[in-house]
């Protein structure tokens, strides 16, 4: 008889051992290009130090954040009230229906949302550029910003709503006493969930972006595929992911109970 | 379908550095309901899982009429056990729940509907229910559902851990009295687990009060209701002040404990120990009330019958007399009355 | 309070948007212009185009090919790993499944990128699946693990009922597990089948997904008849298709097995 012990290790080994070999292998890959020079064979802080300090770089940093917050405020902007009238308006059917409709972009490819968006603004005469890459983030990012804040906001109790009024709570204290603070952690999980990745897309600004389309996602893809800097390249995808995996980590520790 | 002896003899189960058993030697009568009384975390679960065979016992043995069942896995031991949260399979109707038992032993056709319908009827489920997703049912008819289940097979003992415990108290009390009909027209034997004494009580040939992984006492339920060996079943099994010793009139030391119903208001008939006191609370309770005195400082809890109560004039704040006999002060550990 | 009214035709107006350029790029596939400005009828010329298509069709298959393999390797990865501690999360599992979820995706594909060229690995059609399945593994398991059910419960029940190894697997566990299985594969399949960054960094010369297709006819619309405007447009038409016949389908599995 295999004892229980040895079973779930054998069961649990071919996981983790993926798991290990093609992602936190290539994960330590990355960390260890980010310190080696390839063309002198020594470890260094170099590429770090440049891609934060050097103003080439730091200025396609700052400017992706730019575009990153945009997108962020904008989707919210838009999202919030289809979030607030679909619980709190809309019941039954019409919801279930409103779900699916604003779903379904999940299931229809990002590239192809991208190049739809281009082929309608291209139709308008918008081209290439700063507005249609601002459109396009939009575009592609509002389911993302939607689900979290109608997940969040679905769990208001459907009678509070009542309580409140009879409570004497006018317009402003319903928004501002229960309406949003229900909203609040989908608010802050859409947005960082928003705000990280449009920091590192590459297909919008490349498609939409024209000349102004030159963000984070273009220069690593340049960087490491149209170029040879893979050392400067996988410092920056380390920065962005030490980024991620702190935000993700503050947002579980300080959301885990209000969404998940 | 007489019931088998279920023995258990110094068994003790760790999880970890945690004891959750330890030294238990219990025999649960064949044909008897012996139930296993105690708070959460107490043990009394994981010993019925060993009974069933779904945990080994890190040491000691477990006997089915005398034959040692300790390495028996469960699928072969034939027991029918009701689970606390049901464990119904939630992808089959009532009918193939049932049936699931009989299936696995290679029963089929008539004899399998015959013998469902059968149980179905005993335990007050009718037709309309055959077919109906497990799912769909309240939970008093899920509970029957589960107990058919269990005893379709025939089991040799009958294992209900909680099987009780989310349900209404009237479904409650309906239940408690079918199980015990069942029971007593099957006289199979059953280990029953439950941390609500009333439920003992109304179930029990036997109760085995248990705290902390052991056995502290075990006895038909008048017997340790009226003797309490210590102070935990005292207060457990049944409710009780527990007050000094020489406050109850002893001439002794330590605590003992003195039943709620002992306890007489304004009595005239003869008691030996009299106290005067202020009424601090007084709790409607159907047929008793429930009355808080206050004596010198120490809050006396009382039982008393609705009919005696009538009687009195008492409401809080009224100034009372309660007074008990000293044969009914419950010493343990060599305190006597 | 904004009114109710206000907040619907908000709404409406916000999912009809949505969906806009999709219908724009759906209408203009039966443009036999290849200018999308250009508007010269209805027909289908396009479609027919594509059966002449090779490297669309090559591109399909290759999608295909990968799709399926990556996601039947990756769920039968998490399946038996899940099966084994039955559908319960062990903490230390779930923080080793999580990561690759939480790290952008360019970050992983450069990691993945310099892992196979570091080990030498050259570059095509297993290294696109490799990157797959890195990340599939994971989602596999998450899928498998949020399911409600308490196998071990039923799992015991079963046994006391007289049930041995087999017959529990086969008539309470596997029941029960299916609905989590296809929603594993069909989420890895999809996953796997539209993703474009990991494909682009891990994939070699001479292979080339759907996605990589279309993302190199969007960007030089106009080299060839293939790759003009509109027949991309037809391209990303039948893609857009196939995937919401998937959504649908699944969603009609799911719809019955709740009704059943």
């Amino acid at each position: 008889m295999v004892s229980w012990r040895s079973r779930l290790v054998l069961s649990i080994a071919p996981l983790v051992l993926t798991l290990a070999t093609l992602f936190y292998a290539p994960t330590l890959a990355l960390v260890y290009y980010s310190f080696y020079d390839r063309f002198r064979g020594a470890l260094t802080v170099e590429f770090y130090l440049d891609v934060l300090l050097n103003p080439l770089y730091a200025n396609v940093i700052i400017y992706s954040l730019n575009i990153a917050v945009i997108t962020v405020l904008a989707t919210l902007a838009l999202t919030l009230p289809v979030a607030a009238y679909m619980t709190l308006y809309s019941r039954g059917l019409e919801r279930v229906l409103l779900l699916v409709v604003f779903t379904t972009p999940f299931w229809i490819d990002f590239l192809l949302r991208a190049w739809a968006l281009k082929s309608l603004l291209y139709m308008l005469g918008v081209r290439e550029g700063f507005l249609a890459l601002i459109l396009g983030m939009i575009y592609d990012y509002i389911p993302f910003m939607l689900l979290p804040i109608y997940a969040s906001l679905a769990r208001m109790p459907p009678n509070i709503v009542y309580a409140a009024r009879t409570l004497g709570a006018g317009a402003l204290d319903l928004w501002a006493r229960i309406i949003v603070p229900y909203a609040l952690p989908g608010i802050l999980v859409g947005s960082t969930l928003v705000l990280l990745m449009s920091l590192t897309e590459l297909v919008i600004p490349t498609l939409l972006g024209g000349v102004r389309g030159f963000t984070l996602g273009p220069l690593i893809y340049t960087l490491i595929l149209a170029g040879d800097e893979w050392s400067r390249g996988a410092a920056l995808a380390i920065i962005v992911t030490v980024l991620s995996v702190l935000t993700a980590i503050l947002a579980y520790r300080r959301f885990r109970g209000l969404m998940f | 379908m007489a019931g088998a002896e279920v023995r258990f003899e110094d068994v003790w189960k760790s999880y970890g550095r945690v004891v959750a058993l330890r030294e238990v030697t219990l025999t649960a009568q064949g044909g008897r309901i012996t139930v296993l009384l105690g708070p959460s975390g107490c043990g009394k679960t994981t010993l019925l899982k060993i009974a069933a065979g779904l945990l080994q016992p890190d040491r000691g043995r477990v006997y089915f009429n005398d034959l040692d069942y300790t390495d028996v896995p469960a699928e072969r031991r034939d027991v029918g056990m009701v689970f606390q949260d049901l464990a119904l399979f939630p992808h089959m109707s009532v009918f193939d729940n049932i049936a699931f038992g009989l299936r696995v032993r290679g029963i089929r056709g008539l004899e399998l509907e015959r013998r469902v319908k059968e149980m179905l009827d005993l335990v007050g489920l009718d037709r309309s229910f055959y077919n109906r997703r497990v799912t769909e049912l309240s939970g008093g008819q899920q509970q029957r559902v589960a107990l058919a289940r269990a005893l379709v097979i025939e089991p040799k003992v009958l294992l209900l851990d909680e099987p009780l415990a989310h349900l209404d108290y009237k479904v409650k009390q309906r239940l408690l009295e079918e199980i015990r009909r069942i029971q007593r027209s099957l006289r199979i034997t059953t280990i029953y687990v439950t941390h609500d004494q009333l439920e003992a009580m109304s179930v029990a040939d036997v109760v085995a009060v248990m705290r902390e992984g052991s056995v502290v006492q075990v006895g038909p339920p008048r017997e340790v209701y009226e003797n309490p060996k210590d102070l935990y079943v005292a207060s457990f099994f049944g409710d009780a002040n527990i007050v000094d010793s020489k406050f109850a009139g002893l001439n002794s030391e330590g605590l003992v404990a003195l039943r709620l119903e002992d306890v007489i208001l304004n009595p005239n008939e003869s008691v030996d120990i009299v106290y005067e006191g202020v009424v601090e609370d007084v709790v409607f309770q159907g047929a008793f009330v429930s009355l808080e005195v206050n004596v010198n400082g120490r809050v006396l809890k009382l039982l008393v019958p609705r009919r005696d109560f009538a009687r009195e004039d008492v409401s809080v704040g009224s100034r009372v007399r309660v007074g008990w006999r000293l044969s009914n002060v419950r010493g343990f550990n060599g305190v006597m009355a | 309070m904004i009114s109710r009214r206000a907040l619907r035709v908000y709404t409406y107006s916000t999912a009809i948007l949505l969906y806009v350029p999709i219908a724009v790029m759906v209408i203009n596939s039966f443009n036999p212009s290849p200018y999308i400005g250009v508007w010269e009828g209805l027909s289908l010329h396009w479609y027919q185009l594509l059966l002449r298509d090779r490297e669309a069709f090559t591109a399909f298959t290759n999608s295909l090919t990968v799709a399926v393999v990556s996601s039947t390797l990756s769920t039968s990865i998490a399946l038996i790993a899940a099966f084994q501690t039955r559908g319960r999360r062990l903490v230390a599992l779930d923080s080793l499944v999580y990561p690759p979820i939480v790290m952008p995706e360019v970050a992983e594909a450069v990691a993945l990128f310099l892992a196979f060229t570091y080990v030498g690995v050259e570059k095509g059609w297993l290294t696109v699946m490799l990157g797959h399945t890195a990340f599939n593994v994971a989602f596999a398991y998450v899928t498998l693990t949020v399911s409600k059910v308490r196998f071990e419960e039923l799992e015991n029940a079963a046994r006391t009922l007289g049930a041995g190894r087999l017959e529990v697997f086969k008539n309470i566990i596997l029941p029960l597990a299916m609905p989590g299985i296809v929603a594993a594969l069909a989420i890895t399949f999809l996953l796997s089948f539209t993703n474009f960054i990991k494909t682009l960094f891990t994939t070699g010369p001479g292979f080339y997904t759907l996605p990589i297709l279309i993302w190199n006819r969007a960007r030089r619309p106009g080299v060839s008849e293939f790759a003009s405007q509109n027949a991309l447009n037809a391209l990303a038409t039948l893609v857009t298709l196939v995937a919401l016949s998937i959504a649908v389908a699944y969603t009609i599995y799911m719809v019955k097995r709740v009704r059943s």
